[in-house]
């Protein structure tokens, strides 16, 4: 590709210098933000190939480009409107770390109520963020 | 737009490539599963921008590069992929037609026990439809299965 720099430090004329690995590292490396309620929909994605819906709130997201291991970090969250409506929290996160691959991870949306029950539920707002070494 | 020349270019570069210069498309194409008896009919949804990758060519690996890395991963001392280099060495897949690349998204994402014995059996394990053609609803999601009528 043109346009290529490359270096091993970035440096700041007084906020100091960081290493270039840092950056590369600490990157976002898959981006995902679906609507997991109505039709299921990917609305914006970096990395992702499909979304597989398994049964109420349980989905398996699928990776282009895959990590070097399962051994990387996964950061998911939720604003889905449901739960205002019906006064419980939401939440979205992993579900199955035995169904964790390195390109493959297995989430669920609940609704929690006051008592803490946590049920499955099909939320419309479910983002989550990847990062670690690539493969 | 022309696709630059991206053997040798790490899949993740492309993939930044191809979401900066890329409109995404939305599929209506849906690939409805079952890989368990105990379990209810799962529904694949292409991405997007993975889409566009796959219609525009020279972006995506070929599919067996997936399946490498999966033996890999299976065997019991693995730790960390050492054949990552396929991703992005391997030449790129030329472009797709739409169906092509749900054939293609199928071998990849969906488990091989259900797309390799999709027509065994006493019905087929896996449909592609139109997004249309689902329930409209999710009332009874833990129930869907594919129809028995589809036998025939």
């Amino acid at each position: 590709m043109a346009g290529k720099i490359v270096a091993d430090t970035l440096e700041h004329s007084t906020a100091g210098s960081i290493a270039t690995n840092y950056v590369v590292e600490g990157s976002a490396k898959a981006l995902i933000d679906f609507d997991g309620a109505a039709s299921t929909t990917v609305d914006k994605s970096l990395n992702i190939s499909g979304l597989v819906d398994n049964s109420t709130g349980n989905f398996t997201i699928s990776l282009s480009s895959s990590f070097d291991s399962a051994d990387y970090y996964f950061i998911a969250g939720t604003a889905g409107s449901e739960g205002a409506a019906i006064n419980a929290a939401t939440l979205f996160g992993q579900f199955d770390n035995s169904a964790r691959t390195s390109s493959q991870i297995q989430c669920e949306s609940w609704l929690t109520n006051t008592g803490n029950a946590r049920t499955p539920y099909y939320l419309d707002n479910c983002d989550a963020v990847w990062f670690g070494d690539l493969a | 737009m022309q696709t630059p020349s991206f053997k040798g270019t790490h899949l993740f570069d492309r993939l930044c490539w191809a979401k900066e210069n890329l409109d995404g498309v939305q599929s209506d194409y849906r690939v409805v599963y079952e890989d368990s008896i105990d379990e209810c009919a799962k529904i694949l949804v292409p991405d997007p921008n993975w889409m566009a990758c796959a219609l525009q060519g020279g972006i995506l690996p070929p599919v067996w590069v997936y399946w490498e890395l999966a033996k890999d991963e299976a065997q019991p001392d693995f730790k960390k992929h050492t054949r990552g280099y396929l991703l992005h060495q391997t030449e790129p897949m030329p472009a797709m037609t739409e169906e092509e690349a749900i054939e293609y998204l199928i071998q990849k994402d969906v488990p091989q026990h259900v797309w390799q014995n999709w027509d065994s059996g006493n019905k087929p394990k896996m449909v592609i439809c139109k997004k249309q053609q689902l329930p409209q609803t999710r009332e009874w999601r833990n129930s869907w299965r594919i129809s028995d009528e589809l036998a025939a």
